[in-house]
């Protein structure tokens, strides 16, 4: 009797551990992505607060009367659509470009067997840890003999390719089995023929991945079009909104610029988002 | 005052950083090394009665041609953009404006003069910046086109922070310096005289504490910087570490600001918290004066580009001189400078730029009235333009007065980091994790190490 009590209670009790377990896990996450978006609901809170409320003491993260003046401040005072439109425009030269390098040297470094492949993957490799700032004066050299300083063409070009999305994509392709490529190779495809309509069709995904990140480096760059833009209107919006601050700031201008310049960056990210995650797990660089 | 340009911005983002390595690496010819960091000795410094004549006429000018300027202040274009349509019309040259995030420029800077490209003239604040490219040989010496510049009525400290091996290397255009702003409503509700604000720090404790006691937990006596920034350490901290008679460096080789004196000026900022006259958290100086916009602040201490925003406020405020400690009372000055690029493309236009602001009243008062600065030399205060502003804006006579008796802080080898490391320290006494004096020995003991360091570099 006693047994057939206990063996009740038991599995009782192995059924709750699970449920406590995802009751733990959903709290850890709910806790992560409050701290993850506070900053953007006190971005947008402050969007539309008054200037007298906008430094209260305290965590007044909703404001008590709403300024929707902010926003048509920031759009009239500024050239927020110039500065966005020059962002979209660069961001995504820089994207398409460096899917296309991404994708080809990736594959090369994944599938191709060349004299000094590796030792040639492992100095790209070691390229990647130097930081902008120590390449910031050559770059600055290279692009000013080039005659481009001040274009759009200056900003972009130190970002044609990047060398991050060359290993992301290696990874990726690394991890596909290369049964089909063998049989296509056998049947006479070309190396780019294999590329094209094998391997490419399967590595959505990882190129989603790539883009959104590719994106939205070229976003949030500042240093660099910082050191060739001295034209206001090529600036783009991260530059812009450096632009707004000083001393004598108006907060809430600047927090509806930043607001709405967060909104074309997010759109790109939820109209991929699923390929993204599945890319970035995909790819082996989730960690 | 550089100081409302932002000085104090980039130079927190600069203290040791990108800017500073980058323009180590490009430098070339230093044209003399930095003379003592300025402010090793903190003696008052009068302005020169000589100063009250006229001032001398500068060379004639010459039209320049074409040049490029660098401005630090994007938000100020509008007001700038009269200045350089002035410039433009006066026959002397033409302008191209570039505006540059202040923060940012010396990294823009210092990449730009690396790669060969260096505007003709740039608009830098404050002393460290100055000197940092100054000292790596990037700045034209005025004197090779106006002889008698050294000789005119600049105020001394800011003269003597421009100045190497006995030439001029930036042409001063603004200075600021720290003034006592009280809101008067706040003084009158808290019983008050607000005709009558403290002369003294011992009574300004008293009267924020005052403020504080009545104001529920909503009003506070009095704000100081608490944010564990350079600007705390470097650019507010020392005109209350001098009142009380400490230094930051006892010479240009040791730190002193832990003495018994700097002690007791970090126990006065203990005081304030610990008497509830201010609340316990990070200010900066943008916080303090948004803070004392909502008007449930009693007074501040800050600088001239305050005044527009303060006299706008909804409700009456005043200035006086900042509140004297033991020792007396000499106010932190800051200064906004127009640099002529050494190996500018048109070093002329950079210099007729900068004539044309530094060395003609008029245009020197109608700069510092746009933004909201003082003439950083005594004669333009004479300007009938800067008199009728005077006489319009009762906030800034306090300033011109403060002026009489300033001096620069310390702005040597390691200024910001050792300015961080005061910062640090008075967080730490703000949030009574540290007492002044373990805070104080702590932060000089890094300091030390930061001087040291700094000065075997050369």
């Amino acid at each position: 009797m006693a047994a057939e009590a206990v063996a009740p209670q038991a599995a009782e009790r192995s059924r709750s551990r699970p449920r406590l377990g995802r009751i733990g896990v959903y709290a850890f996450l709910s806790v992560g992505a409050v701290v993850v978006l506070l900053p953007y609901i006190w971005m947008i809170g402050s969007s539309l607060k008054y200037e007298d409320e906008m430094f209260r003491t305290g965590w007044q993260v909703i404001p008590t009367r709403l300024r929707w003046q902010n926003y048509a401040d920031a759009w009239t005072q500024y050239p927020l659509g110039r500065w966005i439109a020059n962002t979209v425009l660069v961001a995504s030269i820089e994207t398409l470009s460096t899917i296309l390098t991404s994708v080809l040297a990736g594959y090369a470094f994944a599938r191709l067997r060349f004299w000094g492949r590796d030792q040639l993957f492992y100095l790209y490799l070691g390229a990647m840890m130097v930081p902008i700032q120590v390449t910031l004066i050559p770059s600055f050299m290279i692009v000013r003999s080039l005659g481009l300083l001040n274009s759009y063409q200056g900003i972009i070009v130190i970002h044609l390719v990047q060398f991050s999305g060359v290993f992301l994509m290696r990874q990726f392709f690394l991890n596909l089995p290369s049964e089909l490529e063998d049989a296509a190779r056998i049947d006479g495809c070309s190396w780019f023929r294999v590329l094209w309509q094998i391997v490419l069709p399967v590595s959505l995904p990882a190129v989603a991945a790539l883009g959104i990140l590719a994106f939205t480096t070229g976003w949030n760059d500042f240093l660099w079009p910082l050191v060739v833009v001295n034209k206001p209107d090529i600036m783009t919006i991260v530059l812009g909104l450096a632009s707004m601050r000083s001393e004598s700031t108006s907060w809430g201008p600047l927090m509806a610029a930043t607001t709405l310049s967060a909104v074309p960056l997010t759109v790109v990210y939820l109209l991929f988002q699923r390929w993204f995650t599945e890319g970035i797990v995909t790819s082996g660089i989730k960690g | 005052m550089t100081r409302s340009f932002g000085r104090r911005r980039f130079l927190q983002t600069l203290g040791g950083g990108t800017a500073t390595i980058l323009v180590a690496a490009c430098g070339s010819s230093a044209p003399a090394s930095v003379p003592g960091g300025g402010a090793t000795s903190n003696s008052p410094t009068a302005a020169p009665k000589a100063a009250e004549k006229a001032a001398p006429a500068p060379p004639a000018a010459k039209a320049a041609g074409s040049g490029t300027f660098w401005f630090n202040q994007p938000p100020q274009q509008e007001a700038f953009q009269k200045i350089i349509e002035r410039f433009n019309q006066s026959g002397s040259g033409k302008m191209e404006v570039v505006l540059v995030p202040a923060p940012e420029l010396p990294t823009k800077l210092a990449t730009a003069i690396a790669g060969g490209e260096p505007p003709d003239a740039v608009r830098l604040g404050g002393p460290a910046v100055n000197s940092l490219f100054m000292t790596n040989g990037h700045a034209a010496a005025l004197d090779d086109w106006d002889p008698k510049i050294g000789t005119y009525d600049f105020l001394p400290p800011i003269k003597k922070a421009v100045t190497r091996n006995g030439k001029m290397y930036a042409m001063p255009v603004n200075s600021g310096v720290q003034a006592f702003i009280y809101n008067k409503d706040v003084y009158q509700k808290a019983g008050l005289d607000p005709e009558k604000p403290p002369t003294t720090f011992d009574q300004l404790l008293e009267f924020a504490a005052k403020i504080s006691a009545g104001g529920g937990g909503q009003v506070w006596g009095h704000y100081v910087p608490t944010a564990p920034i350079a600007q705390t350490g470097a650019d507010y901290f020392p005109s209350i570490l001098w009142a009380f008679g400490g230094k930051e460096l006892s010479d240009e080789t040791k730190i002193a600001f832990n003495s018994p004196e700097g002690v007791a000026a970090l126990q006065w900022y203990k005081a304030l918290f610990d008497r509830k006259a201010m609340p316990i958290k990070q200010v900066n100086e943008i916080q303090m004066l948004q803070d004392y916009l909502t008007g449930n602040v009693g007074s501040i201490g800050v600088y001239p580009a305050v005044v527009a925003r303060v006299s706008e406020a909804g409700f009456k405020s005043a200035s006086a001189r900042l509140p004297a400690g033991p020792k007396g009372q000499t106010a932190a000055i800051g200064f906004g400078t127009i640099m002529v690029m050494d190996k500018a493309k048109n070093r002329e236009a950079g210099w007729a730029f900068a004539r044309f602001i530094g060395l003609e009243a008029a245009n020197g008062a109608f700069w510092n009235i746009s933004f909201g600065q003082l003439p950083p030399r005594i004669s333009f205060r004479e300007d009938p333009a800067w008199k009728e502003y005077e006489s319009k804006n009762p906030l800034v006579p306090a300033y011109v007065e403060a002026q009489k008796t300033t001096d620069l802080p310390y702005f040597g080898p390691g200024a910001q980091e050792i300015g961080v490391e005061l910062g640090k320290a008075i967080e730490a006494v703000a949030f009574g994790k540290k007492e002044p004096k373990q805070a104080l020995d702590e932060a000089a003991q890094a300091s030390q190490v930061i001087l040291d360091r700094e000065r075997k570099k050369g």
